[in-house]
This record gives C-alpha cells, structure tokens and sequence, in this order.
C-alpha cells in the first residue's frame, strides 16, 4: 500500500495532483499470438495491472511487463461464491486505484468487452466519477470460433446469449441463423466452483433447444486452444448428450443453421422498385 | 525435488542440456510480446527453442500439442521421459521328450527380449499427466447455408439519403410477385 500512496503522491508536472485514469486490455485466448502492440505498451506503462487471467503464460508476461504493478484478482475467487460479489470486489479494487492516482490496467483474457461484466462497470463507474477510462478490443472465444469453425456470421446471421439468459428470459431465437451459447458447462449455475459446476439445470436447456431444432440436428462443443501448438476441442453432438456428456466450463455450445432462410420477395421487389425510382428522380433532376 | 531420470539406457533425455526451471516460460513470454521472436518461432521452431537453451523435455512438451502437458509444466510440474525399464517376459515352453522316450511334455520356462519403448511423443512419456478425456475431429465440418438471394451490399447506402425524394406511389405501381 505505501508504494501506491508514493504512486498517487505524484503530481502532474504542475503541481497538481495527478488524476488516476483506467484502461482495460485483453490479453487473448492464447497469449502468444493474440496480445496487441497497444496492450503490451498500457501494460508497461501502467502504475498498476489488475489481471485476471487464465493461463500461466498471460500471468508470467504480465508480473515480467510490470513486475512492481502486477496484481491478480482471481484471488477474489472462492468456491461456492457467488460469481456476482467477485465481479463487484474485483471493481472496487480497480477503482480504488483509480482514485488513488494510477494510471491504472485491468487485463482480462479474451477480448475484455465479451462476457466481462467488471471491465464495462469499472470504466462506467470511473466515467461517472470523472476519471478518464477506455476499452481496447482483444480477440475472444467468438473470434476463435469463427476462424477455427470455418464460420462466417455475414452468411447465416448469428445469434449469442450466455447459456442462463438464453435459459431463463425467453430469448427469442431464429433457427434459420447460427446460434452461440455461452458457458454451456455453468449453465444453472451462478456460483464459482474450480471442480466442476452444478449442471442439474441441464434437462430445461436440452427441453428448449429440442422445441426450437431437430432432435437429430448436430451442434458442436467448442474450446479455442489455449497454447500455441494445440488444437481446439470440436465435439460434434446432439442436444440429448448434454446430459450425458462430460462438460468443461469453457465450453462453448455453437448450433449450425437448421433451417433455410425465407426470402420476403415483396419487400426484395418494393427494394428494387425504390432503386429504380430513385434513378428515375436523380435522371429528371439532372436534366 | 529431484526430477526423475529415464530415457534409453537410464540417462534422462534432457540431461546436459537442461534449462533453468523458468527459462521454459520466459521464452513463451517472449513469444508473446515479441512479433519478431514469435515469426522466427514460427519459421522453425527447433532452431529457435535450441538457441533459447530450451531443454530437450521442454521441446517435446511444447511441440506436443497436449495442453494438459503445457499446462503442467507451466505450472511448475517437472516432467521427464518414463525410465527405459527393460519389460521382461515369461515364456512357458512345452518340450517334448526325445524321440523314442517316454513320458510327457515337460514345461520350460525362459525370458524373453524386452518390449518396445513408447514413442518419444506418446502420452505414455507423461504418466503423471490425465490423458485427454475428448477425442478431437477436424474443424470446417459443416456446410454454411449459401445466401438465397444475392443482392450487393452497395445498394444499400444508396437508398438512404434518396428515400425522401422517391414518390410513395411508386410502391403499388410494383408487384409483389414480378408480374
């Protein structure tokens, strides 16, 4: 603590005491490879680097980029707590050292935007206090997905939801389109648990995707690979074997397409008969 | 704690050229924060992880692509080739008497030669890792659904800052069906 009061004593060249600032960086899925120039650079820079990440390597580079600034937050972690009071504890820490003067990173692994309910609270709550915060884009579960799926979401849409959301609040979901389920092996399951989660909240997932899409129709499991090297993990399912299947926690649950779109031709003829008019009325005014 | 021994003929494989414990992830973290270090890996990954003085069980693990195994080492497990123990087998053979004698086949019982080393990249070098519990397959194992109708993203923009000027009469004057 005193090294972060020597930190905030500092002032800005004019006298004044320098205000604290936060940025929030990704490190990547696999951290060698996916980390951005930027990224490294806040993270040199930073008075002091929150992190919370998932693999060794991420850890080393960061206690070796920052070594006196690096501080992890996955101690905040405990089993059976409720994930929700570490995301709040991790946010208070971020913006106690805002206010204490830091130029201060959070870095999270993936992308920090996706899924990451501390970065966007601790730039809205520093915003709210007048201290200057921002978000750099990293590469997340969802961009490995489409590159190693073979997926392009312009083609057949794509629709994503955190597997409880999508369980829970009636989410709305077009079988014609991809669809994404988050956290498919934490499904039911609010609290943090390091052995496995509780999935007896399975059966109701399995009871709505067989509402919505063919009991034979075959979707993937799916973990981006963390260390370069390694291949991601595809298993290739039926929505009946999520019952039965093994679940890791960083599974993914992608859905192909199951359907054909239906094409809306009186809307495609209106489009052209719009088109059309419109030359017609730029022609006119030219001449 | 001592890291086991093993290899062929008892002498560890990574013995003479063993790194110190943490130069393992150094060099990982340089290939992170190092785009020119990370293309030279890349180019040739055996060159580049000798001069970094990468041990030989170091190089094995990383070329593995077993994440368990990365995993483990990364975490401070120090992992060694499985001694080259000699597997003896017994051979129960039954040896007839000689031709003329009496009597029946009596049981003799030798050694054979001893069986064969696991690969230098089996899992089996790794006992005190979990095998992977998941079987992989390809990825690109589905077909997308192609567009049904293509219409060139550009026409879009193009209907926006002239919708106002195009007569809403046109609308009827168009079937819905092409007719």
């Amino acid at each position: 603590m005193s090294s972060e009061r020597d930190k905030a004593s500092k002032d800005d060249g004019r006298g004044a005491p320098r205000r604290g600032s936060l940025v929030v960086v990704g490190t990547g899925i696999r951290t060698v490879g996916h980390l951005t120039m930027e990224a490294v650079a806040w993270i040199k820079q930073a008075d002091k680097v929150l992190y919370v990440v998932g693999d060794p390597i991420a850890e080393a580079m960061l206690k070796e980029l920052n070594p006196q600034g690096a501080e992890s937050l996955t101690v905040l972690y405990a089993e059976g707590k409720p994930r929700i009071d570490t995301y709040n504890q991790m946010v208070e820490r971020t913006l106690a050292c805002v206010r204490s003067g830091m130029l201060t990173c959070m870095a999270c692994y993936g992308h920090p935007g996706v899924f990451v309910y501390p970065s966007h609270e601790s730039i809205r709550r520093a915003r709210a206090e007048g201290y200057a915060a921002r978000m750099l884009p990293g590469i997340s579960a969802e961009d490995c997905l489409f590159a190693d799926l073979g997926i392009d979401p312009g083609i057949s849409g794509c629709q994503s939801f955190e597997a409880t959301d999508f369980l829970l609040n009636s989410r709305a979901c077009d079988p014609t389109s991809s669809l994404v389920l988050w956290q498919i092996g934490v499904v039911g399951d609010a609290t943090f648990k390091p052995m496995g989660y509780d999935l007896s909240a399975m059966p109701l997932l399995v009871e709505r995707l067989l509402s919505i899409y063919p009991a034979t129709h075959t979707m993937y499991l799916y973990e981006a690979a963390v260390f370069h090297g390694c291949e991601p993990v595809i298993r290739p399912i039926t929505a009946h074997q999520l019952t039965t299947e093994p679940l890791s926690a960083g599974y993914t649950l992608y859905i192909p397409p199951a359907y054909p779109r239906t094409s809306d031709l009186p809307t495609y003829y209106r489009m052209k008969a719009l088109i059309a008019g419109a030359k017609v009325a730029s022609g006119a005014a030219i001449g | 704690m001592a890291e086991p021994k093993g290899g062929v003929e008892g002498k560890s494989v990574g013995e003479g050229s063993a790194a110190p414990p943490d130069e393992f992830r150094r060099f990982l973290v340089a290939l992170a924060v190092d785009p020119a270090k990370l293309g030279a890996f890349l180019k040739d990954p055996d060159e580049v992880m000798k001069a970094a003085g990468i041990s030989d069980v170091d190089r094995i693990i990383l070329k593995s692509g077993y994440p368990a195994a990365i995993h483990a080492r990364l975490s401070g497990q120090k992992l060694a080739f499985t001694p080259a123990v000699a597997i003896p087998a017994l051979v129960v053979d039954l040896v007839r008497p000689p031709e003329g004698a009496e009597g029946e086949a009596q049981p003799v019982v030798r050694t054979s030669g001893q069986w064969a080393q696991p690969a230098p990249w089996s899992v089996a070098m790794y006992p005190n890792i979990p095998l992977p519990i998941f079987p992989q397959v390809q990825p690109q194992i589905f077909p997308q659904v192609h567009p049904q109708l293509v219409i060139h993203p550009q026409i879009y923009p193009q209907i926006h800052p002239i919708f106002p000027q195009v007569h809403p009469l046109v609308y009827p004057q168009v079937s819905p069906y092409g007719g």
